[in-house]
């Protein structure tokens, strides 16, 4: 049980800024994905996220919480964490011309665990309406390492994170295989003709569990984060054809390392203004940490605030940005920046998150008044 | 390191959530397979959660599948 009647009170907030929680109820709320460009109207979607089993919800700039769509895993999920409850509906991103929603899954198939990401469709946002498969058929397990983040390029493209499938690490270096890579693609699964090969998504290789994507506006460049085995956890910049060298290394071609590891999952660059601008171009990490921690850890249940060097060669400064004080399970999984702030997810949220009730919440920080 | 079998560490253990973890392994009540050692049951390895195991950092075991390779030495 939390000892804390107010759930923002079990997180520590940096110097300048307040939190303030902004939807709870939420069934394992994993990631976030805002609306590019929103209509003002008090009920048009704001913003969407993945509950990891199966459901989307859409929050209205009302803050009204509804389902985008829901049943989306063709399977009965466990709540085994760490384990093979670690997987799910997880990426999520919002196509900013039209609205519609890429969404990354598993899916059972003939008693096979594989991957896929597909679009969906809907006239006001509110309700999904149609769903098309991008990609499928990518090997996949349940416990994590499975198919990611999901993000659109500046340059309009699709850029799919896929994990190693963590039986058979090595197919992270089979430029045939899907697995451990970052995929490109057009927006309707065809396969852009500038890729490096032109008969193949691969983009990159080399990655383990890339659960996390931000794109940078300062050099049009996409950064991930990668989850290490016993170490190494990483933060990468990923650049067409480069080999990031997993099974072999974590620490190949990356910008950053946790030797300790910590479970990255979703991030963002501060670039639209959202805090004051000496923390411009700054990202934000969340660490979620051992899998269903209860209470405070040196593993991860935190956000982190990360300055990169402008060549990407290494760091400039590393500060906890949000820090987890509580009694509960609650760690920081989703993160985005969205109207006034940073929002994130807590996973579990407060109570008991294996008890199959939906607690989650998202909480918003911006800087105190 | 070697990982002692007692009821604290049993309470650790991760194995029952694992993907390679099989029905019949959770019928004959086997886990905690860095401590006590291989299965001996046919099963096919299906990913592995040893590295995540809270047993894993507080022993410093290094490599996976003790299900299948034996304890930990």
């Amino acid at each position: 049980m939390n000892m804390y009647k107010n759930p923002v009170e079990s997180w520590w907030v940096f110097p300048g800024f307040e939190i303030n929680l902004m939807a709870t109820g939420l069934d394992l709320p994993v990631n976030l994905a805002f609306v590019p460009n929103p209509s003002d109207k008090p009920t048009a979607p704001l913003l969407y996220l993945t509950e990891l089993y199966g459901q989307v919800k859409v929050i209205t700039n009302d803050w009204k919480v509804r389902t985008y769509v829901d049943n989306l895993l063709n399977y009965e999920p466990d709540y085994r964490f760490p384990g093979t409850g670690e997987s799910g509906l997880t990426g999520i991103c919002v196509e900013p011309n039209t609205g519609d929603i890429f969404l990354s899954m598993i899916y059972e198939e003939n008693g096979e665990t594989k991957g896929k990401v597909v679009r969906t469709s809907s006239k006001d946002g509110l309700k999904m309406e149609s769903m098309e498969t991008v990609i499928d058929g990518i090997h996949s397990v349940k416990a994590a390492h499975q198919v990611q983040a999901v993000s659109i390029g500046f340059d309009g493209k699709l850029y799919i994170n896929v994990g190693d499938g963590m039986i058979n690490p090595e197919v992270a270096q089979d430029d045939n295989d899907l697995r451990g890579k970052i995929l490109r693609m057009n927006l309707d699964g065809s396969i852009p003709e500038d890729n490096p090969n032109l008969e193949s998504p691969v983009y990159a290789k080399g990655l383990r569990n890339p659960f996390g994507a931000a794109w940078r506006k300062s050099n049009k460049s996409l950064y991930i984060s990668d989850n290490g085995p016993e170490t190494d956890d990483r933060l990468a910049m990923i650049e067409p054809s480069k080999n990031y060298g997993w099974p072999k290394t974590m620490r190949m071609n990356s910008i950053f390392w946790w030797e300790f590891t910590q479970a990255p999952t979703a991030m963002a660059f501060m670039q639209d203004g959202q805090f004051p601008s000496e923390y411009n171009d700054e990202l934000f990490v969340a660490l979620f940490g051992a899998a269903y921690h209860i209470g405070r850890a040196i593993k991860g249940k935190k956000i982190v605030k990360i300055k990169i060097n402008e060549d990407d060669s290494g760091i400039k400064s590393y500060d906890e940005f949000i820090t987890y004080i509580g009694n509960g399970p609650a760690s920081p999984c989703g993160l985005a920046f969205g109207p006034g702030g940073l929002y994130f997810t807590d996973l579990h949220g407060e109570k008991d998150g294996l008890a199959k009730v939906p607690v989650g919440n998202i909480y918003k920080v911006a800087t105190r008044e | 390191m070697k990982v002692p079998d007692t009821k604290e560490n049993l309470m650790k253990c991760i194995c029952m959530n694992c993907p390679t973890h099989t029905q019949e392994m959770k019928d004959k009540m086997q886990g905690m397979f860095c401590s006590r050692g291989k299965s001996g049951l046919k099963f096919e390895r299906k990913g592995c959660l040893c590295g995540e195991c809270p047993l894993a950092s507080e022993y410093k075991l290094s490599g996976g599948y003790f299900c299948d390779m034996g304890a930990a030495e």
